[in-house]
């Protein structure tokens, strides 16, 4: 078996999402539209387009148990999606926001989603019976941009991730979906208030998430610092590593104790936590030498042959590595109780790759714990 | 703008102007000392040691910069290599920041393309990608 699975689906992807069973996959196209992809036979054919956004797709969230797609844009709005007579049908979110919606996510239990946004704040949406929409609660307390969130498995935290360099953690329990009958784990917190705040990264904090256990919370930013935040302890113990090469984009926990991180350097790369968390290798060995050890040669080499030979024209060199440009998202694709065997990444380069845990293993000798 | 860069770096931590300007004047002596000592490895580990990075007062930065500028400058180009190969992370990152500053000076600038050539072998990418990065500068 290879170790990967690639399919060109578009010319650049901003998002992607599988729904329950993995027979579709939901992307956007680098514009205002969510493409709905089947499988027939060997090739992937669009099946659907839901158009009702007006500007750039941010984000898109496919619920597994109750089948609800869950998409973000520029255009200031969030919509919930539901399968209806053969057709996609768009229910609008009350944002109540004037910036764009950055990233979206349902909690575990579906009966509420985070909605990041470009207006300092999160929206944390629950729908309401008697109005017959999703309304939202705002969580203020953001000093610019949230680029990510992601829900503790308890379905009652969420996590932030901010350009104000901070990661911050709210309850984010609402009485309207959650009733009242839930154990809160920090006790009656106050509505946006944070929990906690960590100010390890020194610039822009691009991705987040929650273990599958929920005890350690890991992110990851712009200036190459990946954290790891441990919530055995209160308050957190707090690990901090250093990204050898660029920085990373998107995280998704394989196990309780290995992160694949993937980002600017086109391949994904592996984590792990042997009695402290340790850079354990490249997943895409492809890479040998490193990407970005590569293409810095092949610059000096331009710029060299532009001296010496007079030659003009750029070389249009296919790089080592699977994908061929920024890999921005990273998602599991098979799972069972928390260990992920099968993941797939998307990114700048249009490309959708199914990744298959073991036989990167065999292939690359690294060892996921 | 919804981008307030005083919003984002509020609450910084870090020395005031008075204890920086005591920090460089006991950092150019201890340079000094080490280099008459003929020691430069252990100059360049004082000259390393905790930058200005908060202060916005801009002539300390200069003061600072000027000392470790001179300290890297005065290297000579087989023994950086040496020299680089014993500092830790940290100080990777920090030494990456004032080689940029002496680039942008841009003199004598063959020898920070030097240090620049080893940091980045030992260091990776990252420590490029941190100066860009960081608001903290030196």
């Amino acid at each position: 078996m290879s170790a990967f699975e690639i399919e060109h689906l578009a010319s650049c992807i901003t998002a992607h999402a599988w729904n329950a069973d993995r027979s579709r996959v939901a992307l956007c196209p680098n514009n205002n539209e969510v493409h709905i992809f089947a499988k027939q036979g060997t090739s992937w054919v669009v099946e659907h387009v839901l158009a009702e956004h007006d500007q750039l797709v941010t984000s898109i969230d496919w619920a597994p148990k109750t089948n609800r797609i869950l998409t973000s844009s520029q255009d200031r709005n969030a919509y919930v999606w539901t399968f209806k007579d053969g057709q996609w049908k768009p229910v609008l979110v009350l944002l109540r926001i004037n910036r764009a919606a950055t990233h979206v996510k349902w909690s575990p239990q579906e009966n509420k989603f985070a909605v990041a946004t470009g207006a300092k704040l999160v929206c944390i949406c629950f729908f309401e019976e008697e109005h017959d929409w999703w309304a939202s609660n705002h969580i203020k307390k953001h000093k610019s941009t949230v680029l990510k969130v992601d829900w503790h498995p308890n379905n009652l935290l969420l996590a932030t991730s901010s350009s104000d360099y901070k990661v911050r953690v709210f309850d984010a329990y609402i009485k309207k979906a959650d009733g009242r009958s839930v154990t809160r784990p920090y006790g009656e917190v106050a509505f946006g208030e944070p929990v906690f705040e960590f100010d390890q990264c020194s610039s822009w904090v691009h991705a987040l998430k929650w273990s599958p256990s929920g005890s350690t919370l890991a992110y990851s930013s712009h200036d190459g610092v990946f954290a790891v935040a441990n919530f055995s302890t209160n308050p957190p113990t707090i690990e901090k590593l250093r990204v050898r090469n660029l920085p990373l984009r998107d995280l998704l926990y394989i196990t309780e104790n290995s992160i694949a991180g993937v980002g600017y350097d086109c391949a994904p790369l592996l984590i792990t936590n042997q009695s402290g968390w340790k850079y354990s290798g490249e997943m895409d060995k492809a890479a040998e030498g490193g990407a970005a050890a590569g293409s810095e040669t092949s610059a000096r080499k331009l710029f060299q042959n532009k001296v010496d030979l007079g030659e003009s024209k750029s070389t249009d060199k296919k790089l080592p590595t699977v994908h061929q440009n920024c890999i921005t998202s990273i998602v599991p694709f098979k799972s069972v109780g928390g260990v992920v065997s099968d993941f797939s990444t998307s990114g700048l380069d249009g490309n959708i790759v199914v990744w298959h845990v073991k036989a990167l293993e065999a292939k690359n000798k690294f060892k996921v714990i | 703008m919804n981008y307030e860069d005083d919003n984002v770096e509020s609450g910084q931590a870090g020395k005031s102007d008075a204890e920086y300007k005591a920090d460089i004047a006991n950092r150019e002596k201890e340079v000094t000392k080490a280099l008459n000592a003929g020691k430069p490895q252990d100059a360049l580990s004082v000259a390393l040691a905790d930058p200005p990075i908060y202060t916005k007062t801009a002539a300390i930065k200069d003061q600072n910069a000027t000392i470790v500028l001179n300290l890297l400058g005065s290297f000579k180009d087989k023994d950086v290599e040496t020299a680089v190969e014993t500092l830790n992370d940290d100080q990777l990152d920090i030494l990456m920041k004032y080689v940029y500053r002496g680039l942008a000076v841009g003199e004598n600038s063959p020898i920070f393309f030097k240090w620049h050539e080893c940091v980045l072998k030992k260091g990776g990418a990252g420590t490029i990608v941190r100066v860009i990065s960081e608001k903290k500068t030196v």
